[in-house]
């Protein structure tokens, strides 16, 4: 036998790839093989899930999971980084765009593409085959259907979100399993799901996607690089799988609080707390940029994780696997559907083709009359937001008030519009004219004016929408013409039927023995019906 | 002992957008508003004083539903979910901070 070296070789995973991350004593050989031997998967690969896969693939996660079922677009590369331009111009999935750039990253570990959306059909046998997920999805009907099958499954969950300049980041089902008290240690419940957070979902009017509000890259992108951060921290300290396989350290927690010892061995008072990140790049108070809150634990009887006992005795029944894949609970519903406004009749709205007609076609106008230019065009009120009203395409010489604005001063919004029609009297009103509608009273509209400013800032002017200023002569000398229609006009056709709406009131408050209006109501369909109608044609055929 | 209590309520996840953009506001409330009986007015209380006071925008219903602030937004007293804190009942003192935070789902 050959004498016992003196010397023994370092482990190989020391001087591996992994080196760098593995000097950290939180993390270590172990820690390392830990990671190795975990099946991670993420669901979305969008702007949360473009630096979480990347990181995750660096690290050494082993299985590597990426599940999304839509193409790689051009338009989402300012966040979506993992992505390509090529991958955009041949219209990859996301999925195999996102794995050939981790590939090239780390070719070493597996990647498995699921070239779906996450649906109660396919979630929980693919959830099945990983131990850990994160959710990086877009919307609440997803993100409840994904924390569902983690409860059922018993996976930890990472959740991120973001839109506009904030962001949001929680660890769900984390433990997924009640760790029972060990020596020295009290044992504590599994964390809260999705559902016990946010135990409702929000309306669907204030559901909307980073295509309609925007998001910033770094933004989500921060979200999503933190999102990686802690699922491995959970792997590392063995928290993903269930209890007794591995007995853990004392960084076992990645949650901040540590467990307190107790002699007795009874389950400890004090639960780790459960957080939740807020990050807001353009917080009023930069120090309040990142947040971390208290979130309230485990609801005993929420319908995803809750106790048996408590839900029986409430009459619950539980979210199980089957009532999840036979499809029982209707995800989309229970997020609701954002439905049409039904505010105006029928009578005071008009189709997108007969509108453009009246914009174009000076003599097939609505009324079917011969009117000058801006009787026949009438006036277009356009209630977009101003930066939405910038960015789009507008009917020219419409003017610009937004919903917010409306909805904020009520019938006042409209104070503008007196001085509009006597200026249209006049015949000044230039098709280009998009004027913003800011009264003294309202500066800086659409921006924090911090809190000293925040007062009554909009008094009501008392102006009616009369033709200020002109003398019931001078009206009867413009010619015998029937008064100007109104047409409002927002994104879909909803906003603005709300605006046609408070513009009604308005006048009935004033009074509408002499209104100058004529018509008053809005585009049906809004633009999206208007750019539908609005392509080159034949001037003829329309007609 | 003061008659008034001073706190800073923040709106953010896009329920700025209801309070004219302004995401940070000082609010001095009295003790012996209406329906305070003198007492620290109640963070209940400051719901409804936010919807009826300091919220310009008709959309109510986005802020409130049924009388409760409505799914969808979390409330945070000091920074701790206000179910940790007794939720409409906890007691406003000089200083806190509430903020009302709407989710967030976009990825
Ligand atoms: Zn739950």
């Amino acid at each position: 036998m050959a004498p016992r070296p003196a010397l023994l070789p370092a482990p190989p995973l020391a001087s591996s790839r992994y080196n760098r991350q593995l000097l950290l004593p939180q993390v270590r050989v172990r820690g390392q093989e830990h990671l190795l031997n975990s099946k991670v998967l993420i669901i979305g690969l969008g702007g949360l899930g473009s630096p979480a896969s990347l990181y995750l693939a660096g690290a050494g996660v082993g299985t590597l999971g990426l599940m999304d079922g839509d193409s790689v677009e051009l338009g989402n590369l300012h966040r979506q980084i993992v992505h390509t331009e090529a991958a955009a111009r041949k219209g990859l999935l996301k999925v195999r765009s996102a794995a050939a750039r981790c590939k090239e990253l780390n070719s070493e570990i597996r990647y498995v593409l699921h070239e779906e959306r996450a649906s109660a059909d396919n979630i929980l046998g693919i959830i099945a085959q990983y131990d850990l997920v994160l959710d990086c999805t877009d919307n609440p009907a997803t993100r409840y259907l994904i924390s569902d099958a983690c409860v059922v499954l018993g996976k930890a969950l990472v959740s991120g979100a973001a839109q506009r300049g904030e962001g949001m980041l929680v660890v769900l089902d984390s433990p997924p399993f009640p760790r029972p008290a060990a020596a020295g240690e009290g044992g504590h419940d599994k964390g809260p799901c999705y559902r016990c957070v946010f135990p409702r979902p929000p309306p669907p009017e204030m559901v909307r996607g980073c295509s309609e509000i925007g998001i910033l890259g770094p933004v989500v992108g921060v979200i999503g690089t933190l999102m990686a951060g802690e699922a491995i921290k959970i792997i590392v300290a063995g928290c993903h799988v269930a209890v007794s396989s591995t007995p853990t350290s004392s960084n076992d927690s990645h949650m901040s609080s540590p467990t307190s010892s107790q002699p007795d061995q009874k389950p400890s008072q004090k639960q780790p707390h459960h957080t939740m990140l807020l990050y807001n790049t353009y917080a009023a108070d930069p120090r309040g940029m990142f947040r971390t809150v208290t979130m309230r634990g485990r609801k005993k009887d929420c319908l995803a994780c809750g106790d048996d006992d408590a839900l029986a005795r409430k009459g619950l029944s539980r979210i199980t696997a089957d009532v999840i894949s036979q499809g029982r609970l209707d995800y989309q519903a229970f997020c609701g559907v954002f439905e049409d406004v039904k505010v105006l009749g029928e009578e005071r709205r008009i189709g997108a083709k007969e509108f453009l007609e009246t914009q174009t076609n000076p003599e097939h106008n609505l009324l079917g009359e011969e009117f000058e230019s801006l009787r026949e065009k009438g006036i277009v009120i356009d209630v977009r937001e101003e930066h939405e009203y910038e960015l789009g395409a507008k009917v020219a010489g419409s003017l610009n008030i937004p919903l917010s604005r409306i909805l904020r001063l009520g019938g006042s919004a409209f104070d503008e519009l007196g001085l509009l029609r006597r200026d249209g009297d006049k015949g000044q009103i230039s098709a280009e004219s998009h004027t913003q509608t800011t009264d003294a009273g309202d500066e800086a509209d659409g921006f924090d004016r911090g809190p000293e400013q925040s007062g009554p800032a909009n008094e009501e002017l008392n102006v009616t929408l009369q033709p200020n200023g002109v003398t019931h002569q001078e009206r009867t000398q413009t010619r015998q013409s029937r008064p100007p229609p109104v047409y409002f006009v927002c994104p879909r056709g909803n906003d603005s039927q709300i605006a046609a709406q408070k513009f009604l009131e308005r006048l009935e408050a004033d009074g509408a023995a002499s209104q100058p209006w004529g018509w008053i109501g809005d585009v049906k369909g809004g633009y999206v019906a208007l750019e539908k109608h609005s392509q080159p044609q034949d001037p003829a055929s329309g007609l | 002992m003061s008659d008034t209590v001073t706190i800073t309520v923040e709106f953010s996840g896009g329920l700025e957008m209801l309070f004219d953009h302004v995401t940070k506001h000082e609010l001095t409330l009295s003790k012996h508003a209406a329906d305070t009986d003198g007492k620290a007015p109640t963070v209940g209380y400051l719901v409804k004083y936010i919807c009826d006071q300091l919220m310009k925008d008709s959309r109510k219903e986005l802020f409130v539903l049924d009388g409760a602030v409505r799914p969808g937004i979390l409330v945070l007293i000091n920074d701790s979910d206000w179910e940790l804190e007794g939720e409409h009942e906890y007691e406003l003192q000089n200083r806190d901070n509430i903020l009302f935070v709407s989710t967030l789902h976009g990825g």
